[in-house]
């Protein structure tokens, strides 16, 4: 701030221009390289005592920041990273002693040593690697994109080792073996090799070598060092400086030529973000947030929208899925339930044809008992073989009686009846059936009219009866060893809902024909022939009838049941009698 | 009435029970005829006469209950008896309903069945006595029938004859006629057979 003030009145007098130096590589390595320059400024500019300091990377940026420095000598990172926040005004650059060239003179090269066994940057995963600083333009920032192309990115794939200054550390860390590999500043190692700290043989480059003023260098070349002014120097002395350090030569030769446009390493700042006018990632954010509230909110809010639609889509597929199952569940319970009907159906229909066939004898052995009793008396009254007669009845009663309370025992309660939906209970039991037939080879049909057919019976015993016809249909084919269709079908006609049940597996015998009811008169093996009698006093008990046919080379079962009420409109109820 | 003027009629396709039944029967005084099924029964029997049918309910072919159906529709006088060895009591409800009074478990003790041959009897008196008279009323013509009618309201003939338009003489023809057809001998009696007709009509 001082200077600031005092600069401009003391610009006669011999007084003191600091300049600011980077010393990479140290204090008297810096003093070393820029005393020719600064004894050049001394001689052309006798009025200005000229100070050069040399200052480590943060030290530069504060001295800046601070105005502590008049002048700065830095390499092409900071022209940008001081430059461009402090103002500065770039004089002149520094020219590369064998191309003369200002603009291509820094590079940046990946060394490891000769007899390590790295080939590939990707070798050196998880490995310690070196480098100056991660702002270090002239090494560490200009590989980073070279390694990014390989798809590496060195923050996560190396352990990094930032050795800072000077800048020799990296060399003799890699000699020792401390790191495996060192992202250095291209002719580093050329520089050292000349002034016999290293051997340049003991090491090699990782990367595809571009060479950059006969060093080893892995990036592009960028400008070399820069001679900025910062914006209190008066713009006199700028000149006076500007035209000195452009007539500076050595051994013949232009040692400063014009200062060049930092465009190439903004660029390279751009890629890195790393460039100080450009807004940290997480200010883009927040700029982009508030600059595009509404589209943020709307994208948020679809999001939302779309996390919700994806909830609610399975919680459908969940009710879904508990749905089959449970109907899965119900068609279990359903089948269990028709099986036990069926079972109490043939046990009741077993003890009533057992109860028929010991009735009758017993019938029998008590009329000749009283008969002979009877004719007995009227030759002798007290006859002794009389009581013996009425015992032969009573015993023969017994047995009866027995009989007679197993049957009661076994007979089912009468159903109740009520309005069934015939249509849909087919559906359902077809449904029900047909997996099972499928896997026999049998079709199972379904034939129903548009109308609605209420019929008036009892559920479980109408669906028992279907299930053994179908049944019944299936083993006529299976006994024939032939495959085919069962054809369900249903209609109303005349005050009556006639359900039929046809297959084309021969046919009933003409016995069955003649006594469709007989039981134990199986014409399967191993069947009772309790089947069609269940189904006939099941149809029975719900006043409806089963009749029995051949049509079409097959058995044709027709049901008929009373029409029952209905809501609907349709079906004409026609009353009988 | 004898037991001896009357037929018991047994169908049952059991050979043996339908013998045994017979043997009991005829002990208790029956005329009694065996039938092996029910198809041979009405094609066999007359069924305007007075009698009893004991009726196996399970029976190959026909089964009991249709053969009493049928008996229904004929217009039979027999009484039905049902009998059957399962003790099914949808059939039983269905043979009260058509008018079998009696519906018994097999084995019945013959005591038991005569009871129930007796009240069927009673019945079958009853329906003969109905169809005979039915049978009397329907030789009647139009012009009797309108005049019974006013007879049994308790008309006088010249009333009747003023109320139809005819002479008095006609009235007292036709009366005498319809007389005659019913078997009626006296007033009372002809108001008698015609209430009777009319209620069973």
């Amino acid at each position: 701030m001082l200077l600031l003030l005092i600069a401009p009145l003391s610009a006669g007098a011999a007084d003191p221009v600091t300049v600011g130096v980077l010393a990479p590589r140290g204090q008297e390595q810096a003093l070393a390289e820029w005393g020719p320059t600064m004894a050049h400024l001394r001689r052309s500019l006798p009025d200005h005592h000229f100070e050069l300091r040399p200052l480590a990377l943060e030290e530069l940026e504060a001295a800046v920041a601070d105005a502590q420095v008049d002048f700065v000598i830095t390499s092409p990172g900071q022209y940008v990273l001081l430059g461009a926040p402090h103002e500065l005004s770039w004089l002149a650059t520094l020219r590369s002693p064998l191309t003369g060239s200002s603009r291509e003179a820094r590079g940046s090269v990946l060394l490891v040593r000769a007899d390590s066994p790295f080939l590939h940057p990707a070798d050196l995963r998880g490995r310690p690697v070196g480098a100056v600083h991660p702002r270090g333009f002239g090494g560490y920032l200009l590989l980073v994109p070279k390694l990014r192309e390989l798809g590496i990115e060195p923050e996560a794939a190396y352990r990094l080792r930032f050795l800072g200054y000077p800048i020799d550390r990296l060399l003799y860390r890699l000699q020792e073996g401390a790191v495996d590999a060192v992202i250095a500043p291209a002719c580093l190692l050329e520089q050292m090799s000349a002034e016999g700290l290293v051997v340049r043989e003991r090491f090699r480059s990782l990367l595809p070598d571009i060479a950059l003023d006969g060093c080893l260098s892995n990036t592009p070349a960028y400008p070399n060092w820069s001679f900025a002014a910062l914006p209190h120097v008066p713009e006199q002395l700028t000149r006076q400086v500007t035209l000195a350090l452009l007539a500076q030569t050595e051994g013949g030769r232009s040692v400063w030529g014009a200062a060049i446009s930092p465009a190439q390493i903004d660029m390279l700042y751009h890629d890195l973000r790393l460039h100080p006018l450009q807004p940290s990632l997480r200010a883009q954010i927040g700029q982009a947030l508030q600059r595009y509230w509404p589209y943020v909110m709307l994208a948020l809010l679809l999001a939302v929208i779309g996390l919700l639609h994806y909830l609610w889509l399975q919680r459908l597929a969940l009710r879904r899925s508990r749905q089959l199952a449970a109907a899965q569940l119900r068609l279990r319970e359903r089948e269990q339930e028709l099986a036990e009907a069926q079972r109490w159906s043939l046990l009741g229909e077993l003890a009533a044809g057992l109860a028929h066939e010991l009735n009758q004898p017993l019938a029998a052995i008590r009329h000749y008992a009283e008969g002979c009793a009877l004719r007995l008396q009227q030759q002798d009254p007290a006859h002794a073989l009389l009581p013996i007669l009425q015992r032969i009845d009573q015993e023969a009663a017994r047995g009866a009686a027995v009989i007679q309370k197993t049957r009661q025992w076994l007979q089912a309660q009468p159903p109740r009846l009520e309005t069934l939906d015939i249509a849909a209970l087919l559906r359902d039991l077809t449904e029900m059936q047909r997996p099972q037939l499928a896997r026999q080879g049998i079709e199972l049909r379904l034939e129903l009219p548009a109308t609605p057919l209420p019929g008036r019976g009892y559920r479980l015993g109408l669906e028992q009866v279907l299930v053994n016809l179908i049944h019944n249909s299936a083993q006529a084919y299976q006994a024939r060893g032939k495959t085919g269709r069962i054809v369900v079908s249903a209609e109303a006609r005349g005050g009556a809902i006639v359900i039929r049940v046809r297959d084309a597996a021969g046919g009933f015998s003409p016995e069955r024909l003649r006594e469709p009811f007989a039981p134990f008169r199986s014409t399967r093996a191993g069947g009772l022939g309790m089947g069609l009698l269940i189904c006939q006093r099941l149809m029975q008990a719900q006043g409806g009838r089963l009749e029995l046919a051949n049509a079409d080379g097959g058995a044709e079962v027709s049901l008929s049941l009373p029409t029952g009420e209905h809501r609907e409109q349709g079906i004409r109820h026609r009353s009988s009698g | 009435m004898s037991k001896e003027s009357v037929t018991v009629h047994l169908v049952d396709d059991d050979a043996s029970v339908r013998e045994a039944c017979r043997f009991v029967l005829e002990d208790y005084g029956y005329a009694v005829r065996c039938w092996p099924d029910g198809a041979q029964f009405l094609a066999g029997v007359d069924p305007h006469t007075l009698g009893v049918v004991i009726l196996d309910l399970r029976m190959p072919g026909l089964y009991g209950d249709a053969v009493q159906a049928r008996l229904e529709e004929l217009g039979s006088t027999l009484g039905v008896i049902m009998l059957t060895a399962h003790g099914d009591v949808d059939s039983a409800v269905t043979a009260m309903k058509q008018g079998a009074v009696d519906f018994l478990q097999k084995p019945i003790s013959g005591r038991e069945l005569v009871v129930a041959i007796d009240a069927a009897l009673e019945r079958s008196r009853k329906r003969l006595a109905q169809h005979r008279l039915q049978r009397r009323l329907a030789r009647l013509t139009q012009r009797e029938r309108e005049i019974a009618e006013r007879v049994a309201l308790g008309a006088t003939n010249r009333e009747i004859a003023e109320q139809l338009h005819v002479s008095v003489r006609t009235v007292e023809v036709h009366r005498a006629n319809l007389m005659r057809k019913l078997g009626a001998d006296s007033l009372a009696e002809l108001i008698r057979i015609w209430q009777q007709g009319q209620a069973e009509a």
